[in-house]
């Protein structure tokens, strides 16, 4: 029996201190993360104050998302578009992330950009951990600035394949509604499909709710802002 | 509590009682055991087939593509896969197997097994609602764990209910001491619980930043591999290796060592996959280097092993339940060793299939090998009746060895590939994926041709011991006829029936 409880103090211990090291202490260290508020500034670049000295509050770095936004994120994990899509772009001394023309805000250049690796901060945006299982897909930090419109974004999540042929994404039909034209022609939000995707004569595609809050989501995407609590360095980053 | 005689008495006389008694406990486990084995095996076939559906999807989305069909979509299936076969198979056919062993160790009978069984269906009951919940888009981001919110406090009490069987059954012990098998089923009893309740309040319940959640994640599926299924692993291979060779386990100072690594090593691992990310580096880089000491146990148990069977290794040609064991433990030495390389590299294997194929590895080169060989040894005895035919279990073997090993390493090739093409900065996404899309066609390929006919056999075989089809005799069905009366003899089950 003795023995018993000496073999179990054992298993604790060698357990207990990673669980502590690598979970406990981390996050008490990251709980006092918080969004920092963006100062309004003048022309000089100094924080406007007023007469009791306090400072505007123009935005939070992260933007905080709310409402629709947060629907869109609950569809992203409830879709499990985290099994092949990641929001994380890497420090530049470990891997290329930064480098890959199609995951920086600037993504058309031919010249290399760096994209500012995200840092936990930029989590703070979301409620649930989106930073993702596998990269089948490409990497979402910054996928709003890959497409220029909302309209576009529909089309791919309707099709992929409309854009980019050899793509292996899945379509999100289900997320669309057919419905027959009613009044005077297709409503203003209606699908540009062509060809086979096309609907019947009389028939039009328009997003469902839930479509709409998931490109909310993904169009606000966008990590070019500068994170205030590091220096910025003149020729460093595309932000 | 542990001392050299246990080790060195794994082999049990032959006398008439002893055989009563054993056949006592075989007896007074049939329920439970049987229970498990069976939900096991429906999941496994469950799961093979959702598996299926997700290795084509991956490449082909437009398979059973029709508008009602949107929750097959590889974001709903493949979670639904991976959680069915963790949670349905491994976990059952691991807890009856567990309970099994520690019955036949501690030498008692397992009395009034109700609770168990209420437990078991409570089991069963979260792991259904998990998968129709995931398909249903009630889902979660994070490997293993995305079964929806509620599941968790279901399955957490049923097993806490399995794990004090357990412990019971450790605690009125015929003997004072204690066998290497019941170290790790102890030990895997004591940590599941505590890995499973800190990833769960972590992810669902405490309001933390989202990065902690995904480190939670991470650290989840690492430490659930080696410091659940690795021991149950283990104490398979420990108990039906000594028992089949009829010797007992060549050196207690290397099982020792063997344990007691992988006791502090294993919950360091996990959080090298997010290696230059957001996590402070210096936990990155322990959890990688923890990855890489997993070679210390590799090596123990390697040889441990090698030298318990040295002079007999002939048996493994003839006996199902050691052929399947030894395959399992090189199994072991894979997982750890693929552990080690993806870690050493894990900027570049991270976020690929790599990952998927050290799942394999794992889950299915290691863990369920071993479980597979528990199962030919366990249920005879239970039902009472032998394995119908040869045939089918060389049909369940030959296939199972060629798709795990092609599994395993197809997609760690595979994700090496995709990982160098994801590097390259010019390169698109869409070629990176184009670099592993033809790996994953070649994923289905071994799907199909391999895991899948070797299942469908095994899974007929099973129901046949289950509705008593087996044969009525007292020989042990054998892959063969040895050549001298005493390796039939050791091949049969050692001394100990």
């Amino acid at each position: 029996m003795n023995q018993f409880r000496v073999f179990l103090l054992w298993l604790a211990l060698t357990f207990g201190l990673p669980w502590f090291v690598l979970l406990i202490w981390p996050t008490l260290k990251m709980s006092s993360i918080e969004p920092l508020p963006v100062y309004e500034l003048d022309e000089k670049g100094k924080k406007v104050v007023d007469d009791n000295g306090n400072g505007n509050i123009v935005s939070y770095y992260p933007p905080l998302a709310s409402g629709s936004k947060t629907a869109g994120e609950a569809i992203y994990v409830r879709e499990g578009c985290a099994q092949c899509h990641s929001q994380l772009i890497r420090d530049p001394r470990v891997a290329m992330d930064s480098y890959k023309r199609e995951w920086g805000p600037v993504f058309d250049s031919m010249a290399p950009q760096e994209t500012r690796p995200t840092n936990p901060r930029d989590y703070l945006a979301e409620h649930h951990p989106v930073i993702g299982l596998r990269r089948l897909g490409g990497d979402l930090s910054n996928v709003a600035f890959r497409y220029g419109s909302r309209e576009q974004m529909h089309l791919l999540l309707y099709d992929s394949r409309i854009a980019q042929p050899a793509s292996n994404m899945p379509p999100y039909r289900f997320l669309y509604e057919t419905r027959k034209i009613e009044g005077k022609g297709p409503s203003l939000r209606a699908l540009a499909l062509t060809g086979e995707l096309a609907p019947e004569a009389g028939y039009e595609v328009i997003p469902t709710g839930d479509a709409e809050a998931l490109v909310d989501y993904l169009m606000a995407l966008k990590k070019n802002y500068t994170d205030p609590s590091r220096p910025v360095v003149a020729g460093a980053g595309a932000n | 509590m542990i001392s050299e005689s246990t080790v060195a008495n794994q082999s049990n006389d032959g006398t008439v009682e002893d055989h009563l008694e054993r056949a006592a406990i075989d007896r007074s486990t049939r329920l439970p055991v049987v229970f498990f084995l069976t939900s096991g095996v429906a999941w496994l076939a469950i799961s093979i087939l959702l598996g299926l559906i997700a290795s084509i999807k991956q490449h082909s989305p437009a398979f059973l593509d029709w508008d009602w069909l949107g929750f097959l979509n590889f974001g709903r299936v493949q979670p639904a896969f991976i959680n069915a076969f963790v949670y349905g198979w491994c976990f059952q056919v691991g807890i009856a197997v567990a309970l099994w062993i520690m019955a036949r160790l501690s030498r008692v009978e397992l009395k009034n097994p109700i609770t168990l069984i209420v437990a078991g269906h409570l089991w069963n009951l979260g792991v259904t609602l998990g998968v129709v919940g995931i398909l249903a888009g009630q889902g979660y981001s994070l490997e293993f764990l995305e079964f929806p919110k509620f599941i968790w406090p279901l399955l957490f009490v049923a097993y806490s209910a399995i794990t004090i069987w357990m412990v019971v059954m450790f605690q009125v012990r015929k003997r004072s001491d204690a066998y290497v098998a019941q170290w790790y089923i102890l030990a895997a009893c004591f940590w599941f619980p505590w890995i499973y309740l800190t990833a769960n309040m972590m992810i669902h319940v405490l309001p933390i930043p989202g990065i902690m959640k995904a480190a939670a994640g991470a650290w989840y599926r690492s430490s659930l591999i080696y410091l659940f299924f690795v021991p149950i692993g283990l104490a398979s291979s420990y108990f039906m290796i000594p028992k089949i060779v009829g010797r007992s386990i060549y050196s207690y100072g290397l099982s020792m060592v063997a344990f007691w690594t992988i006791a502090g090593v294993g919950a360091w691992t996990g959080l090298q996959k997010f290696l230059g990310g957001p996590l402070p580096p210096l936990l990155t880089a322990l959890s990688g280097s923890a990855a890489i000491l997993m070679l210390i146990p590799v090596v123990a148990i390697g040889v441990n092993h090698f030298m318990t069977v040295r002079g007999s290794h002939s048996l493994i040609q003839y006996s199902p339940t050691l052929r399947f064991t030894f395959f399992g433990a090189i199994g072991f030495s894979v997982t750890a060793v693929g552990g080690a390389f993806m870690a050493m590299f894990s900027s570049t294997t991270s976020f690929t299939i790599a990952e998927d194929g050290f799942n394999m590895i794992a889950l299915y080169f290691f863990f369920s090998m071993m479980m597979f060989g528990a199962i030919y040894f366990i249920l005879p005895r239970i039902v009472g009746c032998e394995w119908l035919s040869r045939r089918m279990i060389q049909l369940h073997f030959w296939p199972s060895a060629y798709g795990a090993i092609g599994l395993g390493l197809w997609l760690v090739v595979g994700g090496i590939w995709q990982g160098v093409s994801l590097e390259t900065w010019d390169s698109s996404t869409i070629s990176a994926a184009g670099t592993s899309g033809s790996f994953l066609i070649g994923k289905t390929f071994i799907w199909i041709s391999f895991i899948l006919v070797s299942n469908v056999v095994f899974i007929l075989h099973f129901l046949m011991m289950l509705f008593r089809l087996g044969r009525r005799t007292h020989e042990p069905t054998l892959l063969g006829h040895p050549h001298t009366p005493h390796a039939t003899q050791l091949a049969e089950g050692g001394a100990g029936a």
